[in-house]
């Protein structure tokens, strides 16, 4: 909550007509790209964000509650997620993808740095973050047998430890879904920079 | 007249465009449904239900059961119908899934930008 607070004051500070249907044009992009799931191999799917470019191009804070946005509703309308685990669900995708994307961008690519730098940054910037959230949440899921047991020592939530939750969640990031978040993130960067440059959090 | 036609196009967004890539996205999301069924692919890991739990470990994650009762939604698994329908008809629900998602986040985003710009005002 305290970040939400901070991110609503971070956006009111700019609310520009321009970028007012963009929220709502970013938060419904998360969405739709979030129903794509993928099959991989081990029988469980996945899915890129979309959070990493909507960082790049409106900022972290407007991709913050963008993001949550969408999350929320997923949980909310389509029991998606589920209505406890929407603050871990924010702050790996809506918080965490985010501000790893903006940061991974902004130290490769620097003010005035050529089209191919910039492209290598979004690359970078959509895989590293995408694989943050999903390491993240891997260690989210292993700490629960350790902190969440009944009373008969059976975990109350997800039950696999740390030892196998963290590598199934990164493996497949690191060799799908983040080179998934990648390409949608270099795509759609570059067709702004190519039609709305101006447009550009990130490159201000 | 170009230079000024240029001038006003660097300083809007063509929402068209945009509007169309979203419509796209959803006539296309069913392939987030049809791919892991030709795959036979499940539940992302960690998304699974209190019955999967259940199946994968032998015992049923009591603290999660009692939670997923206190509310369910009204779509579940973004499914209009029944689980058991054919995948076709569960495409075509997920696509009308897909629209009633962008509209209720176009509707939310709407409120919030509403409110920031009033308060704004202030």
């Amino acid at each position: 909550m305290g970040i939400a607070a901070v991110a609503v004051k971070k956006v009111k500070d700019k609310v520009d007509k321009k970028l007012v249907p963009f929220l709502g044009m970013s938060a419904a992009f998360s969405f739709l790209i979030m129903m794509f799931n993928l099959p991989v191999p081990g029988g469980t799917t996945g899915h890129a964000v979309g959070a990493a470019v909507i960082a790049l191009l409106f900022g972290p804070w407007v991709s913050f509650i963008a993001v949550s946005v969408a999350l929320i509703v997923q949980a909310l309308v389509f029991g998606d997620g589920g209505i406890t685990a929407i603050g871990a669900n924010c702050i790996n995708m809506a918080f965490i993808i985010p501000f790893v994307s903006w940061f991974t961008f902004r130290i490769i690519a620097t003010k005035n740095a050529s089209l191919t730098r910039m492209s290598v940054a979004a690359f970078i910037a959509g895989y590293l973050s995408l694989n943050m959230a999903a390491i993240a949440a891997g260690i989210e899921f292993g700490i629960q047998p350790l902190i969440a047991v009944g009373t008969d020592g059976n975990p109350l939530y997800a039950p696999y430890p740390l030892s196998i939750a963290l590598p199934a969640m990164a493996l497949e990031h690191l060799l799908v879904f983040g080179f998934i978040e990648a390409i949608v993130t270099l795509l759609i960067f570059r067709y702004f920079f190519k039609h709305n440059k101006d447009f550009i959090e990130v490159i201000k | 007249m170009t230079e000024l036609l240029n001038s006003k196009s660097r300083n809007r967004i063509p929402h068209e465009k945009y509007i169309l890539i979203i419509g796209i996205l959803i006539v296309l999301c069913p392939l987030g449904l049809i791919l892991p069924h030709y795959f036979k692919a499940g539940e992302a890991w960690g998304e699974w239900s209190v019955e999967s739990i259940k199946q994968q470990t032998g015992h049923e994650p009591a603290g999660m059961k009692k939670t997923a009762a206190v509310y369910r939604a009204p779509i579940h698994d973004y499914n209009i119908g029944k689980e058991e329908d054919p995948l076709s008809k569960r495409s075509l629900n997920y696509i009308i899934s897909g629209l009633i998602g962008t509209g209720s986040i176009l509707f939310i985003t709407f409120g919030i930008t509403k409110l920031l710009a009033l308060k704004k005002e202030e």
